[in-house]
């Protein structure tokens, strides 16, 4: 019966502490995002007396031509392009490390890790892709991306497909099936669980980035959804009601994909927490 | 038989092929740049003009720039007290996730949720929740009668150190938690009663079983929190701009102002004194981390 109490109590602490601690900001932002100029100067936590979703929503959207909707979409192209590249290579490198270790394994596996390390050098980077003709184009943008991320897919990849019994793999080449068609036709497809987990992890990170699309897509024309906010912040300076429904809009991509895909987030962070 | 053909039955060549992609890109966006960037932190390159080489002039600047070691002191300390604390808070969330408390579904939806949200978004509400005149906090204190007036959050430099390191700890505190209760969640129940048979107290049982056991995702935890403080940028950057004066500057935000304001040659050399701290700390960690969890 005490043991029992006790973590009834816990219990109702910690969401307690949890609702004051993460959704308190959350509630906010939406309730200052519907409250006229005015009212928001006061950026009380008062409920709205009057209530401006529609006004403020266009108001937002036709802020400097449409930048926003501009915005979003250079943000969703980027997401997918970044993923999908992310995956194929991903999968590429962790399949032949996993498959065929040969002396270049462990200076890969080297590789890999400090991919993971190392800080982006800027300025050469941007020459780089001012050399390609690359430097502010959403397509430069992607390749960095992909860059940036691709030693956490290498290293998920590579731990899942060791869960692949190697039989299969023998199973199809007795059948007749090249390495390519191998990968493409008969591992690819079982690796679905953890390609879920990457895109829904790294869509979510490429989509909320802010870093790097402030070095490397300066500029109105492709500018991406995290960089309007920046762009808005001084405009917006005495309309806060118009700031927070841009914050809300940004915020409503990634919260439907929590919503829809929360155990495969929770699958992303954890991949590797049991394998170290 | 064709090239291609060919190709396709000699695996060794195959194997190549499937890594040149990956290869290429970590090459050109990741090694060359960093590579460059060493090379370019001795000379003094700036916006529009290429550099002549100086030797160690830009490091002895930094060296003896009150700034640059102030911002290397802020980023040690935001990093090791956001880290520890994030661990504990993290920990004792995942223990009690662990535990069929109820509303276990809710909680864990409702932790994750400050990962998935845009840092922009955590930034701009904790901007807030610190504004020197609205502050929520402030306004529930002076309520309850703890102070008597506004806390200048950000107005400060010790203020705004530790507000940056609040933000940092709510963002990172979902990540902790959900790894480390991964963790937990594969020592299997019958370790604790063995241990409780022989006798063993809880203290002695999450001494003993609970903390070796956890230690993988420990390991990653706290390599990917420290890589995270020592280069974090972001939420810095968009609370305080390094601010009142350059009292919060954090390395990276010192090589953006740098870079920003043309001296390239200069922002390289931090880049470099930033990815010389991150190995010098990280790699003897994780090796040490590494051989503790395969002994244990």
């Amino acid at each position: 019966m005490k043991r029992r109490t006790r973590d009834i109590v816990a219990g109702v602490v910690a969401i307690l502490v949890s609702i004051v601690v993460f959704l308190v900001p959350f509630a906010f932002i939406v309730i200052n995002a519907l409250k006229d100029v005015r009212e928001s100067s006061d950026r009380s936590f008062a409920l709205p007396t009057t209530w401006h979703l529609w006004d403020n929503l266009v108001e937002v959207l036709s802020t400097r031509d449409y930048m926003l909707v501009t915005a979003f979409i250079n943000s969703i192209i980027l997401t997918v392009g970044s993923v999908t590249l992310l995956v194929v290579f991903g999968a590429m490198v962790g399949f032949v490390l996993q498959r065929r270790p040969s002396r270049w394994t462990n200076i890969i596996n080297f590789f890999v890790l400090a991919g993971l390390i190392i800080p982006p050098a800027v300025v050469p980077t941007i020459w780089v892709l001012q050399g390609l003709g690359l430097f502010k184009t959403l397509h430069g943008m992607i390749l960095i991306e992909v860059a940036y991320g691709l030693s956490f897919s290498v290293l998920l990849f590579r731990a899942f497909i060791a869960t692949v019994p190697r039989e299969l793999d023998e199973a199809a080449i007795i059948d007749g099936a090249g390495p390519i068609k191998l990968f493409f036709g008969i591992v690819l497809p079982l690796l679905r669980p953890v390609v879920v987990t990457l895109i829904v992890t790294q869509s979510v990170a490429i989509f909320n980035d802010f870093t790097n699309p402030l070095y490397y897509l300066p500029g109105n024309k492709n500018v991406t959804l995290q960089l309007t906010l920046f762009n808005f912040q001084s405009q917006f300076n005495t309309s806060y009601n118009l700031l927070f429904m841009n914050i809300l809009l940004i915020t409503i991509p990634p919260l439907i994909v929590y919503i829809f895909f929360n155990r495969q987030i929770v699958a992303g962070l954890t991949a590797g927490a049991v394998k170290g | 038989m064709t090239a291609l053909e060919r190709l396709q039955n000699n695996r060794n060549a195959l194997g190549m092929l499937f890594m040149l992609p990956a290869a290429v890109m970590l090459l050109l966006f990741l090694t060359y740049p960093l590579g460059l960037g060493t090379w370019l932190g001795f000379t003094d390159a700036k916006v529009g003009r290429p550099g002549v080489w100086v030797g160690l002039e830009n490091y002895e600047f930094l060296w003896n720039d009150a700034v640059t070691r102030l911002a290397l002191f802020n980023t040690l300390f935001y990093t090791v007290v956001a880290s520890v604390i994030k661990f504990v808070l993290g920990l004792w969330l995942a223990l009690l996730l662990n535990r069929n408390i109820r509303f276990k579904t809710f909680f864990r939806a409702v932790i994750l949720l400050p990962y998935i949200v845009p840092t922009a978004l955590s930034a701009i509400a904790f901007w807030w929740i610190y504004d020197a005149q609205f502050s929520i906090i402030s306004w529930m204190l002076v309520k309850m009668g703890f102070i008597d007036k506004y806390i200048d959050f950000l107005g400060n430099p010790w203020n705004a150190r530790l507000s940056t390191i609040g933000a940092n700890i709510r963002r990172g505190v979902p990540f902790v938690a959900i790894t480390l209760l991964a963790g937990l969640q594969t020592i299997s129940p019958s370790l604790y009663e063995a241990g409780a048979i022989d006798g063993a107290t809880g203290w002695q049982r999450f001494w003993n079983i609970t903390l070796p056991l956890v230690m993988p995702a420990t390991t990653t935890v706290v390599i990917l929190s420290l890589i995270g403080g020592l280069r974090s940028f972001d939420l810095i950057w968009a609370m305080t701009r390094g601010g009142p004066g350059f009292t919060s500057d954090v390395i990276a935000s010192v090589i953006y102002k740098q870079y920003q304001a043309g001296f390239y040659g200069l922002s390289t050399a931090g880049n470099v004194v930033l990815f010389v701290v991150v190995s010098i700390i990280i790699v003897p960690l994780s090796l040490f981390l590494n051989r503790r969890t395969t002994e244990a």
